[in-house]
């Protein structure tokens, strides 16, 4: 029971239900407990628990505007959420979003490193060459000077 | 510029070349006699003139044989006759467009001015064919780049379609590596894999059939077009939260290129999909119609925006469009054009009313061999206005029998 309360809880909003399916069982695999809903804003609302760790919204698939329009209702309903936006960086240019973070769709061990930094480092990865990598990209080390 | 003129001398007469040619300015005009019409098709095919003098004229059915030959190989040059009286009074009771003058033998005085100005006349015609053959061309390079800005249109809506399994994939490859040892999670995951690898495949063989050009008409079915034009617009009709409703009475047998039977049917969804970017409902139809000139309709309705009547009556007018910069105003212009050439008609209802708007094409092929539907056919339901953009010679039926 401990164990359970211990894992981040995850909602993961997504149109496509065969891509939902494989982000729930990557997430599960790495110890999160998770959620799914489709774009539609009742379903979403009926999903929000105060537990919840964090959302994820795929901006992609339910285009850029309704992604975003998500982040918003969501950041509404449960302000004290975090929300993570999911972009392709090819397809999608974001700004002023109202979510918390935004992730890039760069294959499974780039969003999983980035949602464990999200939820602290809770999440059971072993990628620490990925993890590396991103913190050099996002925390480059300062120059002697 | 010395101006060359065939000189077509007919049998009757002896040699006149020789007595016309000192009628002519030889530093303006040169007469190039032949001495019959298939040599003069010849060099007017290669635009070595552009006016025709004909002389040695005896029975003028003779004469107009020729003027019958040269039209029939679409060769339009101002003709100038030389002929006597009699013959030259049943010519001008012809009035053929081609016969720019018709002179007397007393008459050759005049024949340098005749032909300069038929020479201006002919420059005239030239202009215009060459127009009216850049136009054509120009119709037919725009239908053809239609196709591809449909294309580019559709490449967002392809790339989230492939994306998304591939992604999925990536996932399930992922979850193998971590799982190496649990043969049955293992089995699970490839099996996935497989599944949005066929998902790929069948958004690419989508996509290629939508591009490839085929050269023949063949036998095409309307539903299977739909389908495929559905498929591709996927992630935009699930982005836009549209709803499709498929009613097909029949799967709809056309004449057609199948590329370009799709590419009607894409600028009409993508317009519905476009028209509702709040969500709605797309609802297509397919059934048989209750008489030889309208044997299959389809309809093709949203309950989006609607059109207000200013843009309802010119529908399908070339650069006509109310996306600003993203349309492009060809997509009805092509849409229109195809189904006029396989011989269907286009007609379009909209209503811009709170609550009940929407657009609604319908498209109406004819069948030859045609047999009435024995389902009975509802009456349709009649909203908004109406405007007929069916070519004019259906038009005209249609006005004739309400007469």
């Amino acid at each position: 029971m401990t164990a359970q309360l211990s894992k981040p809880q995850v909602l993961i909003v997504n149109d496509d239900q065969r891509l939902c399916e494989t982000r729930r069982m990557l997430l599960e695999d790495c110890g999160a407990m998770v959620t799914t809903a489709c774009g539609i804003v009742t379903d979403i609302e009926a999903k929000l628990t105060p537990s919840l760790d964090l959302i994820l919204i795929d901006a992609t698939n339910l285009g850029r505007r309704r992604g975003e329009e998500l982040c918003g209702v969501v950041k509404r309903a449960h302000p004290v959420a975090c929300v993570a936006l999911l972009v392709q960086p090819e397809v999608n240019t974001v700004e002023n979003t109202q979510a918390d973070h935004v992730i890039n769709r760069i294959g499974p061990r780039r969003i999983l490193v980035e949602i464990d930094e999200l939820l602290g480092g809770r999440l059971d990865l072993n990628l620490w060459e990925e993890h590396a990598k991103y913190a050099e990209e996002n925390h480059p080390p300062r120059s002697p000077e | 510029m010395l101006r060359k003129i065939i000189h077509l001398v007919l049998p009757n007469e002896g040699d006149s070349s020789s007595t016309l040619a000192e009628e002519v300015n030889p530093e303006v005009f040169s007469l190039h006699p032949v001495w019959d019409v298939a040599e003069c098709q010849r060099l007017l095919a290669k635009e070595e003139a552009g006016v025709m003098l004909i002389s040695g004229i005896g029975e003028t059915a003779t004469v107009l044989d020729v003027l019958e030959q040269l039209e029939q190989a679409g060769q339009r040059v101002p003709i100038i006759c030389i002929a006597d009286i009699q013959a030259r009074q049943r010519l001008l009771e012809e009035r053929r467009p081609e016969l720019w003058d018709v002179l007397l033998p007393s008459e050759l005085d005049r024949l340098t001015l005749s032909l300069e100005n038929a020479c201006v006349q002919s420059g005239l015609i030239q202009k215009q064919t060459k127009l009216a053959i850049e136009a054509m061309q120009a119709r037919a390079l725009l239908a053809d780049n239609q196709r591809s800005i449909t294309i580019g249109r559709m490449l967002g809506s392809i790339a989230h379609e492939i994306n998304n399994p591939l992604e999925a994939i990536a996932n399930l490859l992922f979850l193998t590596e971590r799982n190496i040892t649990e043969q049955e999670f293992i089995r699970k995951c490839v099996k996935m894999a497989e599944q949005e690898l066929t998902r790929v495949g069948e958004i690419t063989k989508q996509m290629l059939t939508f591009h490839r050009d085929s050269k023949e008409v063949t036998e095409s079915l309307v539903t299977e077009a739909v389908e495929s034009v559905l498929s591709l617009h996927g992630s935009r009709l699930r982005r836009y939260q549209v709803e499709v409703r498929r009613i097909y009475q029949t799967e709809g047998s056309v004449q057609a290129h199948p590329g370009e039977l799709r590419q009607m049917f894409s600028n009409l969804i993508s317009n519905a999909i476009d028209a509702m970017p709040n969500g709605g409902r797309l609802t297509i139809r397919v059934r048989r119609g209750s008489c030889r000139e309208r044997a299959l309709c389809i309809t093709v309705a949203d309950t989006g925006y609607g059109m207000p009547r200013s843009i309802r009556e010119r529908v399908g007018e070339l650069y006509l469009t109310t996306k600003g910069e993203s349309g492009t105003g060809i997509g009805l212009w092509v849409t229109r054009q195809l189904i006029e050439k396989y011989g269907g008609t286009l007609r379009v209802r909209s209503s811009t009313r709170s609550g009940r708007s929407g657009t609604h094409f319908r498209i109406c092929f004819a069948d030859p061999s045609f047999e009435p539907a024995s389902a009975s056919t509802q009456p349709e339901r009649h909203w908004g206005d109406t405007e007929d953009l069916r070519p004019s010679h259906s038009m005209h039926k249609d006005q004739m029998r309400r007469a």
